[in-house]
C-alpha cells in the first residue's frame, strides 16, 4: 500500500535528521591552530661535533606540564672516550626544591656519543620523590624518561626529555626540555638553565 | 557486533537533551510513553505494556528538540588571579579575567529516534518487540566568543574547562516479550537490551585540574579530547495489572547497561601546556561512567474513546554517578582509586543524587477519530551544586505538554504530536572558598581528594528546553 511506503521512507528520513554540529575534533584542530604561536618550539641546538664533557652539572628538566617549575638532580656525566663510538653514563640525583638537597635515589642511563656529539639516553622508569617534584610538590611521580641532546661543549649541554608521567596522573612529556650547567662544587646557587637557547 | 556499529553510524550526531532527570530523556511516545502504555513504547516504559494490544504494530518516533542554556561564570570562581601576567601560574588580571569567566552561551536543536516493532504472531495475548531508541544522552555544542588573541583558549568560551563540544548517549537494541494472562488481568513481560554507550567530546584541560591560563607568560591551558565507546547489556521487566475494565497499573525496571559502572575503551588526546603540535598524540584509554537503573510506577483509567486520566512516577537511581574517571589503559596496573590513582588522566567527582520525577495527564477524544491530551509533571535534580558544569547540566524542572493523537485509515494508521516545554529555574552556584596563600579553591571541604580536581563552576546557569515529539505507528 501507498501510504506503508510512504512511512518506510518517513523512518529513514527521520533516522538520517539530527546530524549536527557536534564536532570534537574540529573543535581540537582548531584550538591547535589558534594556540601555534604560543606553542613551544622546542630548540635542540645543533650538534657540531663531540668533546669529553666529563663532569659535574646541575641538570634541570623543564616539563611540558609546567616548564616554569624546573625538576632538579646533580648530575655526574662520565664520557669513555677510549671506545668508539664513545660511551656516555649520566648518573642524576633528585634535589629537594627547598635546599636542593639530595633526596631519593640515583637515576643512571648509558648511551653512546655520535660523531656530532648526539647522544640518547633512557633512563627507563623513574621515581621522583615528592620533596623533588616541583610540580607537585609533595608527591612523588613516577615516569619514563629519555633525554636527547648533545655534547657540544663541557660548560653545557641541554636537548629535549621525552617519555610519559605514569602518576599521579598520566601526562606525555614531549615538547618537554633539559639543560645542565657545568658546576664547581655549590650546587645550592647556580641558576638552572632547562633548555637550549634560541637562535 | 558490527552491525550494531554500522546502525549507529547512519545516526552520527542524534542525541536527545537532557530533559528528564539527569541525563534520562526519554520523551518519545509524548504523553502516551509511562508504564502503562498499550503502544510500542512500551518496549522501553514496560514490556508487559506490549500484550495489552493485538496484531502487529510498526511505531516510528521522532523527538525534536531545541535547548538554550547560558551559563556566566564567577570571576571569583578562577583559582588564582595574577597581577603581573608575567609572574606565577594563574589567569592574569583584565583580559586574562575577562577570557576565563563571562558568558558562554548554546542553543542547539536536537534529533532522537525511536522505532519498535511488536507482533502477536498471531498468538492471542502475546506480544514480541523489537526496538531501537536513545534513553540516555546529552549533547552540547557551545557558541564561540569574542575574547583577546592573548588567551587561544578564550575563543571557545567561559564554559570551555566543562564543555565545548559534546556527546555522551546511550543507544538501546532492545528485544522483548510479553504475555497476558487474561484470568488474572496481568500482562507480564521482560526485555533483553545491548546497549552501545558513546562519548565524543572535548574540553579545556589543565594538568592539575586548575583553570589557569599562563605560567610565567607560557601558554598554560590545554585540551582534552576524549573519544570512547562500549557495548554492555542491560535488562528490563515489568508487570500491568488491570483490576477493573480501563483501570491498568504498571511497574517496570531498567537495569544498568552493565549491571554497574561501564568501561568505554577508544582514546584520549592530551594538549598541556606549549607541547607543540607535533607532539600531539592520542593515548589509549578507558572511561567508567555509571548509568542509573531506573523504576517507574504509574496508573491510568480509560473509558474507550472517551476520556482518560494518567499518574505516573518515575526513581532514576543517579547515585551510580559517582564520578567519571579516565585512565590511560597503557599503564598496568591502573585504577580509580587510590592516591593518586595509578594511571589516570582525569578524575571528576560527580556525586549524582537519586531523582524522583512524577507526571499526571489527562485525555478527552474529541471523535473516535481525534484524542486531545494535556500533560504536567516535575523532574528532580540529579546534580548538586558543588559538582554541576555547563556539560551535564540539570536541576529541578517542570514541564506542560500539549498534543493530540489521530486515527487514520480506519485506525490502521496513528500519528501522535506532542509539544512540551520544560521551564528549569534559574541557578547560581556560589564559588569555592580560596584558603589564605592558596593558588587554587578549596576542593577539601567540599569532600574531594585532590586528584579531583576541576575547575570551578560556580556561576548562573539559564537553561530552557523545548521538545516536539511526532510519532506514527502503523497497525498491520
Amino acid at each position: 500500500m501507498q501510504w506503508r511506503a510512504a512511512f518506510l521512507t518517513a523512518v529513514l528520513a527521520t533516522t538520517a535528521l539530527g546530524a549536527g554540529c557536534v564536532d570534537p575534533n574540529g573543535k581540537l584542530d582548531e584550538f591547535l591552530e589558534r594556540s601555534e604561536p604560543f606553542r613551544a618550539q622546542v630548540a635542540t641546538g645543533a650538534c657540531e661535533g663531540r668533546v669529553d664533557a666529563s663532569g659535574d652539572y646541575l641538570l634541570a628538566i623543564a616539563t611540558v606540564v609546567l616548564p616554569t617549575a624546573p625538576v632538579l638532580f646533580d648530575a655526574t656525566v662520565t664520557v669513555d672516550t677510549t671506545v668508539d663510538p664513545w660511551a656516555i653514563t649520566v648518573a642524576m640525583q633528585p634535589l629537594a626544591v627547598d635546599g636542593r638537597a639530595n633526596v631519593g635515589d640515583v637515576l643512571t642511563a648509558t648511551g653512546t656519543v655520535d660523531a656530532d656529539g648526539r647522544f640518547d639516553l633512557d633512563f627507563g622508569e623513574i621515581t621522583i620523590p615528592g620533596a623533588a617534584n616541583a610540580i607537585l610538590v609533595g608527591t612523588d611521580a613516577v615516569a619514563t624518561l629519555t633525554l636527547a641532546g648533545c655534547t657540544n661543549t663541557a660548560e653545557f649541554t641541554c636537548g629535549t626529555a621525552d617519555g610519559a608521567i605514569s602518576s599521579p596522573a598520566s601526562i606525555p612529556l614531549a615538547g618537554s626540555t633539559y639543560g645542565a650547567i657545568a658546576v664547581d662544587g655549590d650546587l645550592t646557587t647556580a641558576d638552572p638553565v632547562a633548555l637550549c637557547p634560541t637562535e | 557486533m558490527k552491525w550494531l556499529w554500522a546502525l549507529a553510524a547512519l545516526v552520527p550526531m542524534l542525541s536527545p537533551p537532557a530533559q528528564a532527570s539527569g541525563l534520562l530523556a526519554v520523551r518519545f511516545g509524548g504523553e502516551h510513553g509511562h508504564p502503562t502504555t498499550s503502544n510500542p513504547t512500551a518496549i522501553y516504559f514496560n514490556p508487559a505494556g506490549m500484550s495489552l494490544m493485538g496484531g502487529t504494530r510498526l511505531m516510528l518516533d521522532g523527538t525534536f528538540a531545541w535547548r538554550s542554556l547560558t551559563y556566566t561564570r564567577d570571576p571569583g570562581a578562577i583559582d588564582n588571579v595574577l597581577a603581573d601576567p608575567n609572574v606565577g601560574t594563574g589567569t592574569p588580571e583584565g583580559d586574562g579575567v575577562a577570557a576565563n569567566s563571562g558568558e558562554g552561551h548554546l542553543f542547539n536543536l536536537v534529533g532522537s529516534p525511536f522505532a519498535a516493532i511488536v507482533t502477536d504472531f498471531g498468538v492471542e495475548g502475546l506480544g514480541v518487540g523489537l526496538g531501537f531508541y536513545v534513553p540516555f544522552g546529552g549533547s552540547s555544542s557551545f557558541d564561540q566568543v569574542d575574547a583577546s588573541d592573548a588567551f587561544p583558549g578564550a575563543k571557545d568560551g567561559p564554559q570551555r574547562w566543562w564543555a565545548i563540544d559534546g556527546t555522551l548517549r546511550a543507544l538501546y537494541f532492545t528485544g522483548a516479550v510479553s504475555y497476558r494472562f487474561p484470568d488474572l488481568r496481568l500482562s507480564v513481560g521482560a526485555g533483553l537490551n545491548v546497549v552501545l554507550t558513546q562519548m565524543a567530546t572535548v574540553r579545556a584541560r589543565n594538568s592539575d585540574g586548575t583553570d589557569h591560563l599562563v605560567s610565567n607568560g607560557t601558554i598554560q591551558e590545554g585540551r582534552a579530547l576524549i573519544d570512547v565507546s562500549s557495548v554492555d547489556v542491560a535488562i528490563s521487566a515489568g508487570i500491568i495489572w488491570e483490576p477493573v475494565d480501563g483501570f491498568y497499573l504498571g511497574l517496570s525496571y531498567q537495569s544498568q547497561p552493565g549491571f554497574g559502572t561501564s568501561k568505554l575503551t577508544g582514546d584520549t588526546t592530551l594538549v598541556f601546556g606549549a607541547t607543540p603540535s607535533a607532539a600531539v598524540e592520542p593515548t589509549p584509554s578507558e572511561f567508567y561512567n555509571g548509568w542509573p537503573d531506573v523504576w517507574r510506577l504509574g496508573g491510568r483509567y480509560t473509558v474507550p474513546k472517551a476520556w482518560e486520566v494518567r499518574l505516573f512516577g518515575e526513581l532514576a537511581r543517579w547515585s551510580s554517578m559517582y564520578e567519571h574517571c579516565l585512565l590511560n589503559s597503557t599503564i598496568t596496573p591502573r585504577a580509580c582509586k587510590g592516591d593518586p590513582p595509578p594511571g589516570k588522566i582525569v578524575l571528576v567527582p560527580r556525586r549524582w543524587e537519586d531523582t524522583f520525577a512524577l507526571r499526571a495527564g489527562g485525555s478527552y477524544w474529541v471523535s473516535d477519530a481525534v484524542e486531545l491530551y494535556l500533560g504536567a509533571g516535575w523532574d528532580g535534580n540529579a546534580i548538586p551544586d558543588s559538582t554541576v558544569d555547563p556539560g551535564l547540566y540539570d536541576n529541578d524542572k517542570v514541564s506542560v505538554a500539549v498534543g493530540g493523537r489521530f486515527s487514520l485509515l480506519d485506525e490502521s494508521l496513528i500519528v501522535s504530536v506532542t509539544y512540551t516545554q520544560l521551564f528549569y529555574p534559574d541557578r547560581t552556584v556560589a564559588p569555592r572558598q580560596h584558603l589564605p596563600g592558596a593558588t587554587t579553591g578549596d576542593i577539601a571541604s567540599l569532600g574531594f581528594s585532590a586528584p579531583e580536581r576541576d575547575p570551578d563552576a560556580a556561576g548562573k546557569y539559564e537553561h530552557a528546553i523545548g521538545v516536539l515529539d511526532v510519532s506514527v505507528e502503523a497497525r498491520f
